[in-house]
């Protein structure tokens, strides 16, 4: 979910070189009054993207319906945390949704060419993303817990020092483990363990499945605390190793190449604030996740 | 008679069949050609008149089909002169692709129409396509037209019942019959032969020179590189014999077959002697 | 025979069975002989591909109710791995056919366009293509929607690959053609449309088979763009139930059996083609 691919990285760079640094729609989110709880009325600027989505009467979020409980595809209809939200984000502009399922890795490397108007898919707030999205404040936080195989028998965070650690390819995990995670104005979650050596595997799920398959190359795995819960569930042989790590700010992502954003984003920020304040957001996560994970402090 | 170089052929003279007072129809002069370093013509004029047949022997590699190649272009010459039937057309291999030059190379093939060793038929068309794609293409003949004309030389090469075969289901002697009409629906001033039985099994050879020598006698031009003696005896108005890129004798078929002068020709011919009399040279 | 057999002594011609008996004897031995490879072939095949079968399931990963559940929202995807291929391919025979003759013109600049083209798209991975027509084209304005990036990159990529194959197919028309062309007085454009390229398709068509057998595979890739095709679909379903293992193995049959059907589609045209040119 929170995978930020090598490539993706390397083809921003291309991209940033070859077309010049500034994208045409780069701008700064206005400042705005915080804390308003009363609806915010949106104010599109002729040629923004709110301009783009109102008179289109729908707005294209994009999705990756390989993550539930955040989004999943169930007899062709989407659903989950992620598709609650998009969903309620585009009812308060009274716009219908439609979907769009890119590789993850044409998301976060930005230059979308308007094939969808925003990412509501759990996107941590990095710095590098920011170069190339525009960001939401966080609509939820979601722990990152520490797993380790029932084969290992380690049951302690100390226990995994020294050890091999998977994270699925690309994710704010393995930035975690390889010590390069950095939230930008968020700040610098703790240090891993010592001595940890990080492995990926493409999906985040697919190192909990390695241990179902009797391959024990690493003893424990890093990812979000719903993606580990659900594995117990699903009987994978795994055990939830100390408290979670650390919060991962997760927010809605916009193209700074797109058409100007300043517009939705001066909505979009209110907006949210407005869903956490009204306890839209808290009881999302209560039905999705069954715990509330709309707080920064947990 | 002028030429261009002042050049003539010292053996030509009109042929039986050569109406009265027409000039020569092909002129080769001073055809020069190198491969590489390699100096395979040296030289060669020849002409020929309407109505004649002319037989160009010698041993493989003597030239003989290098300089019929020549007559059209398949190979520019690197130096030298080919006129036929008024079109006059000078080596220039540094500017052999230019437009010009190649308009003019054109305008001569449609002349000079040439008949192959391996038959070249375009095995994807039928009998009749291979015929009048060019006509139709290059002329800008009529379709009706040239499927008329078409029709009219399969029935001469006896191979009206082809028609619509294509070449793959057609034998050796039926497909070089089949490309004698269709270089014969070009109708073209003079026919170039390039020893047209040389692949054929011995069996199908005699059907293909049958057709071969009936154009000649119904007055037919053609300039023949072959190996069949007894076909030059019977057919041709004058042989020439090529040694390494000249010609070392040449005359009628009695002089140059039974009587040669050249000690080469001499050579050459003791070859097909033994076998009882010129048939085939493969 | 019969002089022959007249000379030995021992050898009874009249003993021997009549000449058109042996035929038929000859006919049905190769009749048993061929019945009884098809049989054994039959037999390796069932044995190997059984056991395979038997050893997947022995590791208790595989849910049949699982794969059946979502079994049409699969097969759903199939159509869309056709077409994909099938525009893929037909648009890649139109690249290789501009590139073949780039490849094989006299122009300086024409042949250097091609052969960077060919260079260029054979020298990068195809996965790279497709997310840069996708994703970084935008950047220059051009937007294709995601089936058109798909189709558009996956036939780019192999019309590359086929214009070698077509360059190769028009050099292998005999040069005979061409001189038999031209001294018929027809222009280079003339000869290379009428003669060369209608002889050279019939060369390249079985390599077209090949690769379109190929595209079907590669057409997964799509799945990058957004393309809700095969591969997409079991890999989602894959990955949102921890169960990456039974989708994979089952996107892995269904390609199989496309490529099965395909090639058999193919041996048949081949055959046809084979017999067309022995047409009288």
């Amino acid at each position: 979910m929170k995978r930020q691919l090598p490539l993706a990285v390397a083809l921003t760079a291309a991209a940033t070189i070859l077309f010049g640094c500034a994208a045409p729609g780069s701008s700064t989110a206005p400042t705005t009054a915080g804390g308003s709880v009363a609806p915010t009325q949106p104010t599109a600027v002729a040629g923004g993207l709110l301009d783009k989505v109102l008179k289109a009467g729908k707005i294209v979020v994009s999705t990756d319906p390989a993550y539930p409980p955040q989004s999943a595809l169930v007899d062709g209809v989407y659903q989950g945390f992620d598709i609650d939200v998009a969903t309620e984000v585009a009812k308060r502009l009274g716009l219908t949704v439609e979907w769009q399922t890119p590789d993850w890795a044409a998301i976060t490397a930005g230059g979308w060419g308007g094939r969808w108007d925003m990412s509501v898919g759990s996107m941590t707030i990095t710095p590098d993303r920011a170069k190339v999205l525009d960001f939401s404040p966080p609509y939820y936080y979601t722990p990152a817990q520490m797993a380790a195989s029932t084969h290992s028998g380690i049951t302690t965070l100390e226990g995994l020092a020294g050890k091999t650690v998977c994270a699925g390819e690309g994710t704010t995990y393995y930035q975690w483990l390889t010590g390069t995670l950095d939230f930008g104005p968020g700040g610098k979650p703790a240090p891993p363990p010592a001595g940890i050596t990080a492995v990926t595997l493409p999906s985040d799920r697919d190192c909990a499945v390695q241990w179902q398959s009797g391959r024990f190359d690493f003893d424990g795995w890093l990812t979000s605390i719903t993606t580990v819960e659900g594995a117990i569930t699903d009987g994978l042989p795994l055990v939830k190793v100390g408290t979670p790590v650390y919060l991962e700010p997760l927010a809605i992502a916009v193209d700074k190449s797109g058409p100007n954003d300043a517009d939705f984003i001066a909505w979009l920020k209110p907006t949210i604030e407005a869903m956490h304040a009204d306890g839209t957001l808290k009881a999302m996560s209560q039905k999705w996740f069954k715990t509330d994970f709309t707080t920064s402090t947990q | 008679m002028t030429t261009t170089h002042g050049t003539t052929d010292p053996f030509a003279a009109p042929g039986a069949l050569t109406p009265t007072g027409a000039p020569p129809i092909v002129r080769l002069l001073d055809i020069e050609k190198y491969f590489g370093s390699h100096h395979v013509l040296q030289g060669c004029t020849l002409e020929v008149y309407p109505s004649e047949t002319i037989c160009i022997i010698g041993r493989s590699g003597s030239g003989k089909s290098t300089l019929l190649r020549c007559a059209n272009f398949l190979e520019e010459p690197t130096a030298g002169v080919v006129e036929i039937d008024n079109i006059s057309v000078r080596a220039d291999p540094l500017h052999a692709r230019s437009r010009q030059h190649r308009e003019q190379i054109r305008q001569l093939r449609m002349r000079a129409q040439m008949v192959f060793q391996e038959f070249n038929l375009f095995p994807h068309l039928r009998v009749i396509d291979n015929l009048i794609e060019a006509p139709v293409r290059v002329k800008g003949v009529s379709r009706d037209k040239a499927i008329a004309t078409a029709e009219r030389y399969l029935d001469k090469v006896g191979l009206r019942e082809k028609r619509d075969a294509f070449p793959g289901s057609l034998s050796g002697g039926q497909k070089q019959r089949v490309a004698i009409a269709r270089a014969l629906t070009m109708e073209p001033k003079v026919l170039l032969f390039d020893e047209p039985t040389s692949a054929l099994d011995p069996t199908l050879v005699g059907e293909v020179l049958a057709v071969m020598e009936e154009l000649a006698h119904e007055g037919a031009t053609m300039l023949v590189v072959t190996h069949e003696m007894a076909f030059a005896r019977e057919a041709a108005d004058r042989v020439y014999f090529i040694e390494e890129g000249r010609f070392a004798e040449a005359g009628p078929p009695q002089q140059v077959l039974d009587a040669p002068r050249d000690e080469r020709t001499r050579r050459f011919l003791a070859r097909f002697t033994g076998a009882g009399g010129a048939t085939s040279g493969a | 025979m019969t002089d022959f057999a007249a000379q030995q002594p021992g050898l009874d011609p009249l003993a021997m069975p009549p000449p058109g008996a042996i035929v038929e004897d000859i006919r049905q031995a190769r009749r048993r002989a061929g019945v009884r490879f098809a049989l054994a072939f039959a037999l390796t095949w069932i044995v190997l591909v059984g056991g395979m079968a038997l050893a997947i399931a022995s590791t208790g990963r595989v849910h049949p109710d699982f794969i059946a559940e979502h079994l049409p929202f699969f097969l759903g995807g199939i159509p869309l791995t056709i077409f994909v291929s099938v525009a893929s391919i037909i648009f890649a025979t139109g690249f290789a056919l501009i590139g073949a003759l780039g490849r094989i013109s006299r122009n300086p600049v024409i042949y250097g366009i091609a052969s960077l083209y060919v260079s260029l798209v054979r020298g990068t991975p195809l996965v790279v293509q497709i997310f840069f027509i996708y994703s970084a084209l935008p950047q220059f304005g051009i937007v294709l929607p995601a089936i058109v990036a798909g189709v558009f990159a996956l036939s780019f990529n192999y019309g590359a690959y086929m214009t070698e194959i077509f360059r190769a197919g028009i050099q292998a028309v005999p040069r005979g053609q061409l001189e038999a062309a031209s001294a018929l007085g027809m222009t280079e454009r003339h000869t290379m449309r009428r003669i060369v390229l209608p002889q050279a398709v019939r060369i390249v068509i079985p390599a077209i088979g090949n690769e379109f057998i190929a595209m079907i595979k590669d057409s997964a890739l799509v799945s990058f763009v957004a393309l809700q095709e095969l591969f997409w679909r079991t890999r989602t379903v894959g990955a949102a139930n921890f169960a990456s293992f039974e989708t994979l193995l089952f996107a892995a049959i269904v390609y199989w059996v496309l490529t099965i059907f395909f090639s058999l589609f193919q041996e048949r045209l081949e055959k046809r083609m084979a017999q067309s040119d022995r047409r009288p």
